[in-house]
């Protein structure tokens, strides 16, 4: 099963009202600068800075916005974690692997 | 090499030490001798890329001059909270206001179109590389030695009124911008690397002061009717901010 971790030097923060993930130092050589995220996703960034599996994801977002099917928002994990890494923000790591990439 | 010259933006002290000895010719008079120790030297490798970003036929002097700009820019947001912003600063009535847009995009044709208008109506603080500092929620925009290549500047600071942003377009129009599109457009207009949690925060902290100013975007033609529409708002932008 693969696990998710944000890369170290990203920043989340908010510029009036509005969440951004800014990139620290030479980071902005291999993700962008910065992106605007909605409230979900500064969520699950957030879940993201120890590591966690997709099904960890919809847990969290199931308890937090109490969601009775926690498979109901797999497709928004899903897209969540494919844009993430789109951008370069994730590190994954295979289960059982101790190699990060 | 060994020489340090004292400069100060927005007040502040800022010692540099050149490679080249004609690079300080390009700081005109704001630069004096300093005893303390450099704050800044641009490596051969800063120099280097800074070469890269400009037309051959410039000296090393000249790109280790422009290299100095984004070392400072990084120094002062480390050192004093300050950040070097890429813009035209133009003031008017009283109040500082910022033409922001890449290169080329036509910030300085507005400053000219203005002065063709109503010559003695604004004066350019900085032509090119503005230094803004926040002070109890407040920017003051102050000027610096980066003038772009018409090398038009002042020694002039004044509190920000608003910010513009320029694109060029077929029509010209002008309108408020929304806060979303304000963050990306401007974020990337900061001449400084934030390399910790810290100054990331200090960046945002002045990224959320420019945009408790009027953000507008002006698409535009370039022509005088286009810095007629600008003065309008900018007019009315006066009279809200006061």
């Amino acid at each position: 099963m693969k696990r998710y971790k944000a890369r170290e030097g990203l920043v989340l923060t908010q510029v009036c009202g509005e969440r951004l993930l800014v990139s620290a130092g030479a980071l902005k050589e291999l993700c962008p600068f910065v992106t605007v995220l909605n409230e979900t996703s500064a969520f699950l960034w957030e879940k993201l800075k120890n590591g966690a599996t997709a099904e960890e994801l919809e847990q969290a977002v199931a308890g937090e916005y109490e969601v009775d099917d926690p498979a109901s928002v797999r497709g928004f994990i899903e897209d969540f974690l494919r844009q993430m890494q789109e951008l370069n923000y994730l590190l994954t790591q295979e289960q059982g692997d101790e190699h990060e990439k | 090499m060994d020489d340090v010259f004292e400069a100060r933006l927005a007040g502040h002290p800022v010692r540099y030490a050149f490679r080249y000895p004609k690079t300080r010719l390009y700081f005109r008079s704001q630069l004096k001798a300093s005893d303390g120790a450099a704050d800044i030297l641009a490596s051969p490798e800063d120099i280097a890329r800074a070469h890269a970003l400009i037309p051959e036929q410039n000296a090393e002097d000249y790109a280790e001059f422009k290299a100095l700009c984004a070392l400072t820019g990084r120094f002062l947001l480390r050192r004093y909270g300050c950040c070097i912003f890429h813009s035209v600063a133009l003031l008017y009535r009283g109040k500082a206001w910022l033409l922001t847009a890449p290169s080329g995009t036509g910030k300085t044709t507005q400053f000219m179109n203005w002065r063709k208008l109503l010559p003695s109506e604004i004066t350019m603080i900085s032509g090119d590389m503005p230094v803004l500092e926040q002070l109890d929620g407040e920017i003051t925009v102050h000027p610096s030695p980066w003038n772009g290549k018409e090398s038009i500047g002042s020694f002039l600071s004044a509190p920000l009124g608003g910010i513009v942003l320029l694109e060029q377009g077929q029509e010209n129009r002008i309108e408020p911008l929304p806060v979303r599109e304000a963050i990306v457009s401007l974020i990337p207009q900061f001449v400084t690397t934030a390399d910790t949690e810290a100054e990331i925060l200090t960046l945002c902290g002045l990224l959320e002061g420019l945009l408790h100013k009027p953000v507008w975007k002006l698409v535009n033609k370039g022509d005088l009717a286009s810095t007629e529409l600008l003065r309008e708002t900018l007019r009315g932008g006066c009279d809200e901010t006061v």
